[in-house]
């Protein structure tokens, strides 16, 4: 857990003196009118990819961003998460994929660059993964270590998020950087044995329902 | 922001009260009669090395005993009166059903079927059956008489 902090910390440094770097570049924008031409923004998150190397967790996650119109993006995410969770006599592990899509508006935006700016938008999100409980505390005053463990089994969750977060392009480049934060409420799961989940892929820590990512995107506009 | 998310969060805490319920016990007299222990001591054998004292106190009217929640089909405990002095073994063997609670709280157990035997006498003479199922600690599911 620590090594995983002071990575994010040292990551967090490191793009804010990229971000300083980054200079606004005088660009002409087209007017009022805007049409929709076909336009994809491919991301990948690489802050937890990297944190996956010094964790117990792998993410891996990316999008697909296209502009509808002046203000309105459609995104789509897709991701790989595996996770175990070892805690309070629980010994779980779940992996699988999953997906997510939805929209984000642009709330204010550079004058010169229109790419460039904060946003806000909404989610539906969707894991299918395999799962595996290999202890379940049983709690009874007097006796401890006392566990049962269950079968693997292939589940289901469903949650809702929203997504806030900002878009800069790097110098004049067609990269852009997108980081965002996504709190979000699991709206469903399938369960064993009426067992709610611990960890859900995708969504994380699931002992509550809620919940809160985040995200830091290499961008790439086609 | 940043650093804010990388904190890890504490986890829910079972707070207790719906778990595995305990075994309640009275007490009667060789009359048949309510009756109340000057001073009693409850000894429990959970299988660990030592048998677990859970009760030495005065003017006992009635006692609740955690049962084993492992794999064993019965729990063992032992009766005094005094310190030191005659001690009785008590059996209550059950059917044991898992039940899960919450997160934080994982399983608990319920008992069926309970049976008691006293498989060594004095202080306490018999055991009477009241309620044959623990699912809660509300009703009473023994009398050991003395």
């Amino acid at each position: 857990m620590r090594t995983v902090s002071i990575f994010i910390c040292a990551f967090s440094l490191l793009s804010v003196s990229l971000f300083s770097q980054s200079k606004k570049v005088e660009k002409k924008q087209d007017s009022i009118k805007w049409k929709y031409t076909p336009n994809f923004t491919v991301g990948v998150d690489v802050l937890n990819i990297g944190t996956g190397f010094f964790g117990d967790r792998q993410l891996i996650q990316g999008f697909i961003s296209s502009r509808i119109n002046k203000k309105v993006h459609a995104i789509i995410d897709i991701g790989y998460d595996n996770n175990i969770y070892q805690k309070n006599g629980y010994d779980a592990k779940a992996d699988g994929l999953f997906a997510k899509i939805g929209g984000f508006y642009m709330l204010s935006t550079d004058p010169e660059n229109d790419l460039n700016g904060f946003y806000a938008g909404g989610k539906l999100a969707g894991s299918f993964y395999n799962q595996e409980y290999m202890a379940i505390p049983v709690k009874g005053i007097n006796s401890e270590g006392v566990f049962v463990s269950f079968d693997p089994s292939t589940q289901s969750s469903y949650w809702i998020e929203a997504m806030l977060g900002a878009r800069v392009q790097v110098f004049n480049s067609n990269f852009f950087i997108d980081v965002n934060v996504q709190p979000r409420y699991l709206a469903y799961t399938t369960k064993q044995d009426e067992i709610k989940p611990m960890i859900v892929p995708g969504f994380g820590k699931s002992s509550g329902s809620f919940n809160m990512g985040f995200s830091w995107n290499i961008a790439y506009k086609f | 922001m940043l650093l804010l998310t990388s904190c890890g969060s504490d986890d829910d805490i079972c707070l207790g009260q719906d778990s595995t319920p305990r075994l309640k016990l009275l007490f009667r007299n060789a009359n048949n009669q309510l009756y109340t222990a000057d001073t009693l001591y409850v000894d429990v054998d959970y299988g660990k090395d030592t048998i677990k004292n859970i009760i030495y106190s005065a003017n006992v009217d009635s006692i609740f005993i955690p049962l084993r929640i492992d794999e064993s089909p019965y729990t063992d405990f032992y009766i005094r009166r005094r310190s030191v002095g005659p001690r009785s073994k008590i059996r209550v063997s059950y059917d044991k059903k898992l039940i899960y609670v919450s997160p934080a709280c994982g399983f608990k157990v319920n008992y069926e079927n309970l049976k008691g035997e006293v498989l060594q006498t004095d202080p306490v003479q018999s055991i009477q059956t009241n309620n044959t199922s623990l699912t809660n600690e509300n009703s009473i599911n023994f009398y050991l008489r003395f």
